[in-house]
């Protein structure tokens, strides 16, 4: 079966992601109203996970900043949520606002110390802070509002409004609203990395030298994405109290800080889609592992749960060996199959340049490609 | 002292049986330490890599020497130094079977790879040998009398036999490998690997082998350092590691991931200050004073980005 | 006699294309000059010589009678194939003395390889004053020097230069061309090195080739060259 090619920007092409934007957002719906609702948590969950991988993504993937920083965020997000709406009363959504803000500053204060310092040196940073968030959280001058050691808890009531024609339980109706949260701020990051914000991000990903001697600034740019990535990871956190209505002092801890990074990484980073097959992968991953774990008949019952570690740490172990470039990359490779964008080069070189097989990943994916 | 006056501080700090004896429990964890970073540089310097996996590499060899020791009454003078030889080889095959096939394909790869390897080994040591604690090998005497009473006190200042002990290995092991580094055919060959790959191999030195040496010694020193660390902590369980890791790691940044002794002397400085500024600032409270180490140094680094020790890269355009 | 004989040789970097079928030969004793503008695969020819892995390599080259192709690096050291790397490649972190002794890796004769190190620090005095200096904090000529020195610590029977000339002062590039003629004069080792700076190589050189795209397209005596108009465009300005 040939493949059918379409040129980037046509409006063939146009029409095709138009299509299958539609389909999934039917499929949105669908799961919203049909799925149950211990399956429908889940899926919200992985809305939330997908905005804070994002986040990561940006900081991480765009940027090239390596941290592990950003699950702090996360957990600020939360508990900001969380404080606001059961100390204060106020509605969730209107907490998010306040929470990006919060994380956005907070990382820009952050963020700019964090310049001078490179590569691994960020790392090791990023780690204290990563330790730090627990302890932060469990400091006893703070635990009127967090909780300390045993958490807040922070339940929102949050069903279907009467003006909304089909039928879906709470947790659907949570569902469809992370979802669209979600998907609005896939479009605005996806929109912004087209644009010449986003070339000049992943201009300076590449090659840093070369990126400040054609003019860019690096300061800038690398700030912004801190600044943007940590509101997105708060946010993300912010999203998953509505699903998860108790906060912890580890909502940002090691654990966190671990999941959003493999999740970056097996989703596929430098990809916008990448993130949320990342979301997907952090929330699904270890059911699976729990799933195969309670399966297998020679472990007694006690000793099961670590072995669902034993799982997961081999799932990443081969998922990186059989898809280098996350699972987006091998999803592409699925699509190349079917259908191929042909990117053409501006005005002066010769021919147009044939749909590149994945080997290049990054000439494709850099390019703006379809998907985003 | 004007210090004394100063709200917060801990003045009971200055008097000087305490201040020794943190002091001495500094340099102690700080030589656990300064092995951490040790192996971490080396498996810096091998491959540009960080083995997130060292730690539980590391845990699991120490339980390996506590099976043969404890339960099969092994001598613990020859368990070791075996078991460090296992751990290179497993290191050196970690490197060759996973971490060479995905590093073209860039650091966040191997990232992954050592995380998941991370995941895998915290986990099957919890599964084998279960995740409650266990009083681990003692090759020193290290009971709770084991030592030197300096000052008779009150407040006491001793050292404990086992300080002495860790100091003695760390010291030399440190020695064995500076003078297999600069003294040897093959660590002069390593080094040249380690400087320029490309290079290397120009001249005919067996980089891929070179590589697979770094993670191996790496391995073996990690090893080490668990066992002693379980010998300082006097009980280890299968998260034994997790914290050194992260302070192995530290040590290594303030060192300058460049050398040996940046590393050792990294180490022993994370040390130190982990001992020594909770006790001084006791308003921090006792769950900060990990990460208060930590900070420490990221405001070292923010001051001289490079480590204490380490030198700027010069970036070839 | 015949050292090097290369035939039909294709290098690629995973799926790049670079070289597309060379034909060349180098004779013992020669100097042979390869010329070619920026991108013409000048270096990759030395790289797929030496074997590297970064480079995949097809077709023949025929060293000392023993196929190369297919040979790990080592193995071409060991033939007898040294290379200076464009840029030095000099071990920064090693001192001086290290860097030479690392040169000789494949040597087994321990007392030789003193011996060596010695004539090379008499031939080079300023490397001598500098014996236990790190070598990346030495100027761009002197890692020259100390980068050819090492190439031939290995005692090889073939030298390759990657623009040797790259980045250095003139008047250092004519002492440098200066020594590398000598150098052929005097042990006899042959020397096959890549160029952008024509002149100076063709003047110590026997033959030449250059290369575009991947492909030779012109071939011959090192004084013809120098007089050919083409050539005297493109690669000598005027």
């Amino acid at each position: 079966m040939k493949a059918l090619t379409v040129r980037h920007g046509s409006a063939a092409h146009r029409t095709i992601q138009v299509a299958a934007y539609g389909l999934l957002a039917v499929a949105v719906v669908l799961i919203a109203v049909y799925q149950p609702d211990y399956l429908l948590i889940n899926y919200a969950s992985v809305a939330a996970w997908a905005v804070a991988v994002l986040g990561l993504n940006l900081v991480v993937g765009y940027g090239g900043l390596f941290t592990f920083s950003q699950s702090a965020f996360f957990g600020l997000g939360a508990y900001v949520t969380a404080i606001l709406v059961s100390d204060e009363g106020w509605s969730f959504l209107a907490t998010l606002p306040v929470v990006a803000v919060c994380c956005g500053t907070i990382g820009l204060v952050l963020g700019l110390p964090a310049l001078r310092i490179r590569g691994l040196y960020l790392a090791v940073v990023s780690f204290a802070l990563v330790l730090a968030f627990p302890s932060i959280a469990k400091m006893d001058q703070l635990t009127d509002w967090t909780g300390g050691a045993n958490g807040k808890s922070a339940f929102i009531e949050w069903s279907a409004p009467v003006w909304f024609p089909l039928a879906v339980t709470d947790r659907g109706w949570q569902f469809l609203t992370l979802a669209v949260i979600a998907a609005v701020l896939f479009w605005l990051v996806s929109n912004a990395l087209r644009s010449r914000v986003g070339r000049a991000l992943m201009a300076l990903r590449d090659n840093e030298t070369g990126a400040a001697v054609s003019g860019v600034s690096l300061a800038w740019w690398k700030a912004s994405a801190f600044v943007v990535g940590s509101a997105l990871a708060g946010i993300g956190g912010a999203m998953l109290v509505l699903v998860v209505p108790i906060v912890g002092p580890d909502s940002g801890g090691f654990l966190v800080a671990m999941s959003l990074i493999t999740g970056l990484l097996l989703g596929g980073s430098g990809t916008v889609a990448g993130a949320a097959l990342g979301g997907a992968a952090i929330v699904w991953i270890p059911q699976f592992s729990q799933n195969v774990a309670s399966a297998l008949p020679f472990l007694d019952s006690n000793k099961a749960p670590a072995f669902t570690n034993v799982v997961y740490g081999a799932i990443l172990i081969v998922v990186i060996f059989v898809m280098p470039g996350g699972i987006v990359s091998f999803l592409r490779r699925v699509r190349d199959l079917f259908l191929r964008v042909e990117h053409v080069l501006p005005a002066t070189e010769a021919q147009p340049v044939e749909a590149e097989s994945l080997d290049l990943v990054g000439s494709n994916e850099r390019a703006g490609s379809s998907r985003g | 002292m004007m210090i004394e006056a100063l709200p917060g501080i801990n003045d009971t700090v200055f008097h000087a049986p305490y201040l020794l004896g943190l002091v001495v429990s500094g340099l102690t964890l700080g030589a656990i330490y300064a092995l951490m970073a040790i192996s971490m540089v080396v498996t810096y310097r091998a491959s540009s890599q960080l083995n997130f996996a060292q730690g539980e590499m590391g845990t699991l060899g120490a339980f390996v020497v506590f099976t043969l020791c404890v339960e099969h009454g092994q001598p613990y003078w020859l368990v070791i130094p075996v078991v460090m030889v296992l751990s290179l080889m497993f290191g050196a095959g970690v490197e060759r079977g996973l971490i060479r096939p995905v590093e073209r394909r860039g650091a966040h790869s191997v990232v992954i790879i050592t995380l998941g390897l991370f995941l895998l080994l915290n986990a099957v040591t919890g599964i084998v040998w279960g995740v409650d604690p266990v009083t681990p090998v003692t090759p020193f005497p290290s009971g709770i009398t084991d030592q030197w009473v300096i000052m008779a006190g009150p407040p006491r200042f001793a050292i404990r036999y086992s300080a002495v002990w860790i100091w003695g290995t760390v010291a030399v092991v440190t020695v064995a490998l500076v003078l297999l580094m600069q003294r040897t055919r093959l660590g002069l060959s390593y080094r040249a690997a380690a400087t320029n790959a490309e290079s290397a191999s120009l001249v005919g030195i067996p980089v891929a082998r070179m590589r697979m040496l770094g993670w191996g010694l790496a391995a073996a020193v990690g090893s080490l350092t668990a066992v002693l660390f379980a010998v300082q902590a006097r009980s280890m369980d299968f998260q034994l590691m997790s914290g050194v890791l992260l302070f192995g790691l530290a040590a290594a940044a303030l060192g300058g991931f460049d050398s040996i002794g940046g590393a050792v002397l990294g180490g022993l400085i994370t040390g130190l200050v982990e001992m020594l500024v909770p006790a001084l600032f006791t308003f921090i409270g006792a769950q900060l004073s990990q990460v208060m180490a930590l900070l420490v140094i990221a405001v070292v680094l923010l001051v001289r980005p490079y480590g204490l020790f380490g030198s700027k890269p010069v970036e070839r355009v | 006699m015949t050292l090097l004989d290369v035939a039909g040789l294709r290098a690629s970097y995973g799926q790049i294309p670079v070289l597309h079928g060379l034909d060349f030969t180098v004779d013992e004793g020669e100097v042979v000059v390869v010329l070619g503008a920026n991108g013409a695969g000048k270096t990759t020819t030395l790289r797929a010589l030496s074997q590297m892995d970064s480079v995949t390599v097809r077709g023949s080259a025929i060293f000392k009678g023993r196929p190369l192709v297919g040979q790990s690096a080592q193995a071409a050291v060991r033939l007898g194939i040294s290379h200076v790397p464009q840029g030095r490649g000099t071990f920064g972190d090693l001192t001086v003395q290290e860097n030479l002794i690392a040169g000789a890796y494949v040597r087994r004769d321990s007392g030789g390889v003193r011996a060596d190190v010695a004539r090379w620090f008499d031939t080079f005095p300023r490397l001598a004053e500098r014996r236990q200096q790190r070598a990346g904090t030495l100027s761009g000529g002197e890692q020259q020097m100390l980068a050819i020195a090492r190439a031939s610590m290995a005692r090889p029977s073939l030298l390759l230069l990657d623009e040797p000339s790259l980045g250095l002062a003139p008047m250092i590039i004519r002492d440098l061309f200066a020594l590398l003629g000598a150098l052929n004069r005097d042990t006899g080792t042959t020397m096959l090195i890549v160029e952008q700076n024509a002149n100076l190589a063709l003047s110590i050189a026997t033959r030449g080739y250059v290369i575009e795209a991947g492909e030779i397209t012109l071939a011959g005596p090192a004084d013809q060259l120098r007089t050919d108009d083409a050539v005297r465009r493109a690669y000598l300005g005027f």
